[in-house]
C-alpha cells in the first residue's frame, strides 16, 4: 500500500528449476537391497560394542563410533511403534509435484532389530491402527525392483 | 589484470607450480606436470579462466582437533600452536566491492599478524597455504596478506619467491587447484600448515618450517576471509 | 570455564505471517537496531556477529555473507551457525563461546526466518536421508505426530490434555505485543480444528512466521557497565544426536537429547529441583504434546504426570513455574529466530523488561531449543553474577 492509501500492484515471478543430485548408498546399503531382491527379507548389522542391531545396515555405530561388520539377516515382520496419517497437501521436493494424500507414515521395529525403520502402512483409517500391532512388509515383484526404498511397497497390518 | 597489467601467462604459472607441487602430496587429486603453454591451450571456461586455471570437482573431508594447553602438552604428537587467528567479512553484492583489493582479507590478516606478533610476513613466515580454487586468486590473496605490494603478486612465481625452493613457498600441497572439496579446502590448508610446522609433510616438507599461515575464504569472489597462523613453538 | 558472560540487550521484530515490505536483510536490521537501542550501544561497539537461519528454506545458502548489510557485520568477523530447529539457541551458545573465550568482548547473536519466502515443508523434507527416509517423510508434523501417538498409547493421555498446552500458550501471547498470533484459542477450538496428521490438528501446531531476533552478549566487567540487570549465563548444554530418524525415535526412552542436556545444565547450575529453583521457563514447544511430554524429560514432573501438572495450573502465569509467558512457539515461529527468542525472552524476564508478560521476582530462567532430528539445547540464565 502506498502512503496515500492507493494499493500497490505486487509483482511476482514464479519459476521452477530442477536441481539434480546423486547420492552414494555405500556397500551395506547395496547389500540391503540385494537381500530384498534375492531373499525377500531385511538385513541388519550388529555393533560388537553396544550389541545394537541396526536396519538399514550402515558402516558406523554412531553412539559407539565403531566400524561395523557383522551382518544379521532378519525376517519381513515387525511391530508398529508409532504412526501418523498425513492429511495435508505438500510439494514433494523429489518430484516437484504434490505427494498423494492421505497416506500413513509408520515407525516399525523389525523383528531382531534395535532401532526403528520408517515406511508406509497400508491402512489410512487411523481408527484401525494401534501402536503395538504387528506388521509385515509387502515387496514388489523381483522383476519390478529398482534397488531403492520403494522396492518395499508398504507394510500390511497383521490381524 | 585490468588494474595492474597482470597477464594470463603470469597467472597460469601459479597453476603450473601448484599442480606440480601436488606430485609430492599423496592426498592431492590432480597432480600434473604441465607448462604455461599447456594452461594457455586448455579449454576456455569463462574468459579469461581456462580449464587449468580452475579447481577440480572433489569429494573429500578433513578433521582437526583443537585442544587446550594441558591436553596438548600431555599428548604424544607435537602440537602446532595457534599463534594468531582472525576472520572478517566485506559486503555481499559484487558491485559494492573493489574486487581487485581484498579489504576483508587485509583486515583479517592484520588482526592475525598482531596476535602472532608478526610485522613482516615475507620474512617471518616460513610457508603459506592459501585457498586458490582459481589461479588468479593466489597472487590476489598474497597481496591481501601483505606478502607484496598490490600488482606484484603475479610475478612472485616467476621471480622464484613462492616456489618450493623460494623465500616463501606457497601451497606446497598443490592447493585447491589440485583438490577442492569446496568447504573442506580451507580446513585442508590448515591441516597442511600443521603438518609443515610438525615436520611431518613428507616429500612436500619445507625444511625448517617453524611458522606457517593457512588461509580460507567464503562468499562470492572472496567476501569473507579467515587467516590462521600456527607455530612449532608455544 | 572461560569468562563470565551476560546478555545486555535484546531486540525482535513484530512477528507476522507475511512481511512483503522487507527483504530478509532489512528485517534482520529491524531486530538488530532494536537490540542496540535496548543496550544503548551502536553497531561500532559490536566485535563479532553470529547468525543463523534455515538456509535451505529460503534457498540462500550463505546467509552469513548475504545478510551483512542487515546484521551490521560489514568488515567484522561473522560466523554462520545452522543446526535445524535448534539454530537460534545454538547461535546464542556459539556467541557465548565467542565471549567466554576471551577473544571478543561484545557479540551480536542474530536469528531470523522469512518463512513466507520458503516452501517450509518441502525444505524440511530435504533434511531427511535421501535414500532411506525422504520418500515417506513429510516434514515436522507427522514425525511429531508419531511421538504423540506413542505417548498417548503409553500413558493414556488424551488430545484434550495436549490442547490445554495450546490454550495456555495462546492465552499468554495476548500479553506479548511482538507475538504473531494474538487471538485466544480454547481447548474446544483446538479439538474442532482440522486434522492435519493424526493426532495433530491445526490448533495443536505452531504457525509459520516472518521475524528476526537479535541478542547482545558482553563479557564480565563490560556487561555491568551496559545493563543495570544483565542476564548472566549460568549453564549451557548442547545435545545434538544424529539424523538416522529410526535411531532417535524410540519413544519409550523419551526425548533423550533433552534429558541429557537438561541434566548437564542443571548440574552446571547447581539445580537439584527444577520446579522449586527455576522461576520461569521459555520452552521450545512446536506442538501441544511437547508441552506434556518434554516437561517430564526436563524433570518438572514424573513420567505420565504432565497432564495433571499442567491441568493444575502450575505452568500458567501465576503458577509455580510459568511456561512461555511470551506465548511460545505455538504463537510465533520464525524458525531460525525461534530458539533465540526463547533465550531472549528468558533474558527479558531476568532483566525485568517483560511488561505485561513479566513474571514477578525472576532470578533464574530456563530456555530450551529443539530441532526436528530430536536435538536439544538448554540455557540457564541468572540475575546473579555466577
Amino acid at each position: 500500500m502506498e502512503k496515500n492509501g492507493t494499493p500497490v500492484e505486487r509483482l511476482e515471478i514464479t519459476f521452477k528449476h530442477p536441481m539434480p543430485y546423486e547420492w552414494s548408498i555405500g556397500r551395506y546399503g547395496s547389500r540391503f537391497f540385494q537381500e530384498i531382491r534375492e531373499k525377500r527379507r531385511f538385513i541388519g548389522i550388529r555393533c560388537d560394542g553396544c550389541g545394537s542391531v541396526y536396519v538399514p545396515p550402515r558402516r558406523v555405530c554412531g553412539p559407539c563410533f565403531r566400524e561395523l561388520t557383522e551382518l544379521v539377516p532378519l525376517s519381513d515382520t515387525g511391530v508398529l511403534t508409532a504412526f501418523s496419517v498425513v492429511n495435508y497437501p505438500f510439494i514433494d521436493p523429489a518430484t516437484g509435484e504434490l505427494r498423494p494424500i492421505p497416506y500413513t507414515y509408520g515407525y516399525i521395529r523389525l523383528d531382531g532389530a534395535d532401532n526403528i525403520f520408517s515406511h508406509l502402512i497400508n491402512e489410512k483409517d487411523w481408527h484401525k491402527i494401534k501402536v503395538g500391532m504387528r506388521v509385515r512388509a509387502v515387496f514388489k515383484n523381483p522383476e519390478e525392483m529398482e534397488g531403492n526404498i520403494q522396492d518395499i511397497k508398504y507394510f500390511d497390518l497383521l490381524p | 589484470m585490468n588494474r595492474h597489467g597482470v597477464t594470463e601467462e603470469e597467472i597460469a604459472a601459479v597453476s603450473v607450480k601448484n599442480h606440480g607441487n601436488a606430485l609430492n602430496n599423496p592426498y592431492a587429486q590432480v597432480p600434473l606436470r604441465i607448462t604455461v603453454a599447456d594452461v594457455m591451450a586448455s579449454r576456455k571456461i569463462a574468459d579469461p579462466l581456462k580449464l587449468l586455471d580452475c579447481c577440480p570437482v572433489s569429494d573429500g573431508a578433513a578433521a582437526v582437533i583443537i585442544a587446550d594447553e594441558e591436553t596438548a602438552k600431555r599428548g604424544g604428537r607435537r602440537p602446532a600452536w595457534v599463534k594468531g587467528v582472525a576472520h572478517c567479512c566485506e559486503d555481499y553484492l559484487l558491485g559494492d566491492r573493489d574486487l581487485a583489493d581484498p579489504a576483508a582479507l587485509r583486515a583479517a590478516a592484520a588482526k592475525a599478524y598482531a596476535m602472532a606478533g608478526i610485522e613482516d610476513p615475507l620474512s617471518e613466515i616460513d610457508v603459506m597455504e592459501v585457498l586458490e580454487p582459481f589461479s588468479y586468486m593466489e597472487p590476489l590473496w598474497l597481496e591481501g596478506l601483505g606478502v607484496c605490494r598490490p600488482g606484484e603478486g603475479a610475478s612472485l612465481v616467476e621471480r622464484g619467491v613462492t616456489t618450493m625452493d623460494g623465500r616463501l613457498p606457497v601451497n606446497p600441497s598443490g592447493g585447491a587447484l589440485s583438490a577442492n572439496p569446496i568447504l573442506v579446502a580451507g580446513l585442508a590448508r590448515l591441516v597442511e600448515a600443521v603438518l609443515q610446522v610438525r615436520g611431518e609433510a613428507g616429500a612436500r616438507q619445507i625444511k625448517g618450517a617453524k611458522t606457517a599461515l593457512a588461509h580460507g575464504f567464503n562468499g562470492p569472489c572472496g567476501q569473507s576471509h579467515c587467516v590462521w597462523i600456527v607455530g612449532a613453538e608455544g | 570455564m572461560g569468562r563470565r558472560v551476560a546478555i545486555v540487550g535484546t531486540g525482535q521484530t513484530y512477528h507476522k505471517s507475511h512481511r512483503p515490505d522487507v527483504t530478509s536483510r532489512e528485517m534482520i536490521r529491524e531486530a538488530v537496531v532494536a537490540a542496540l537501542a535496548d543496550a544503548d550501544l551502536t553497531i561500532k561497539d559490536i566485535d563479532a556477529v553470529v547468525i543463523g537461519n534455515m538456509d535451505h528454506f529460503e534457498s540462500i545458502n550463505y546467509v552469513d555473507t548475504y545478510s551483512v548489510e542487515g546484521s551490521g557485520a560489514f568488515m567484522k568477523p561473522v560466523m554462520k551457525v545452522s543446526t535445524g530447529g535448534t539454530t537460534g539457541s545454538t547461535v546464542a551458545i556459539a556467541a557465548y563461546y565467542h565471549v567466554a573465550s576471551g577473544l571478543f568482548d561484545r557479540v551480536l547473536a542474530v536469528g531470523f526466518e522469512k518463512n513466507s519466502e520458503s516452501d517450509t515443508t518441502a525444505a524440511i523434507i530435504t533434511c531427511s536421508d535421501p535414500v532411506w527416509d525422504r520418500f515417506s517423510y513429510s516434514g515436522a508434523i507427522p514425525s511429531l505426530a508419531t511421538e504423540a501417538t506413542a505417548y498417548m498409547e503409553k500413558y493414556g493421555a488424551t488430545q484434550e490434555d495436549a490442547a490445554m498446552v495450546g490454550e495456555r500458550d495462546r492465552g499468554h501471547a495476548l500479553n506479548n505485543p511482538y507475538a504473531h498470533l494474538r487471538r485466544p484459542l480454547t481447548v474446544a477450538d483446538i479439538m474442532a480444528s482440522p486434522m492435519l496428521a493424526y493426532p495433530i490438528k491445526l490448533g495443536d501446531i505452531c504457525p509459520r512466521s516472518d521475524g528476526a531476533c537479535a541478542v547482545i552478549l558482553a563479557a564480565d566487567g563490560i556487561a555491568q557497565k551496559i545493563a543495570s540487570r544483565p542476564a548472566w549465563f549460568k549453564a549451557v548444554s548442547v545435545r545434538h544426536t544424529y539424523t538416522w530418524f529410526g535411531d532417535s525415535t524410540d519413544y519409550n526412552k523419551g526425548l533423550v537429547s533433552l534429558q541429557r542436556a537438561s541434566r548437564e545444565a542443571y548440574a552446571q547450575a547447581g539445580i537439584k529441583n527444577p520446579v522449586e529453583e527455576i522461576d520461569v521457563a521459555e520452552l521450545y514447544l512446536p506442538y501441544t504434546w511437547a508441552g506434556l511430554k518434554w516437561i517430564e524429560d526436563l524433570g518438572f514432573c514424573g513420567p505420565g504426570e504432565a497432564a495433571r501438572f499442567v491441568g493444575d495450573g502450575n505452568t500458567h502465569m501465576g503458577g509455580k513455574l510459568p511456561v512461555n509467558p511470551s506465548g511460545g512457539v505455538l504463537s510465533t515461529n520464525c524458525i531460525g529466530a525461534t530458539a533465540l527468542l526463547r533465550v531472549a525472552e528468558a533474558a527479558i524476564q531476568i532483566m525485568g523488561k517483560g511488561g505485561k508478560r513479566q513474571v514477578p521476582d525472576v532470578k533464574t530462567a530456563l530456555a530450551t531449543g529443539f530441532g526436528g532430528c530430536f536435538w536439544s539445547d538448554v540455557v540457564i540464565l541468572s540475575a546473579v553474577r555466577p
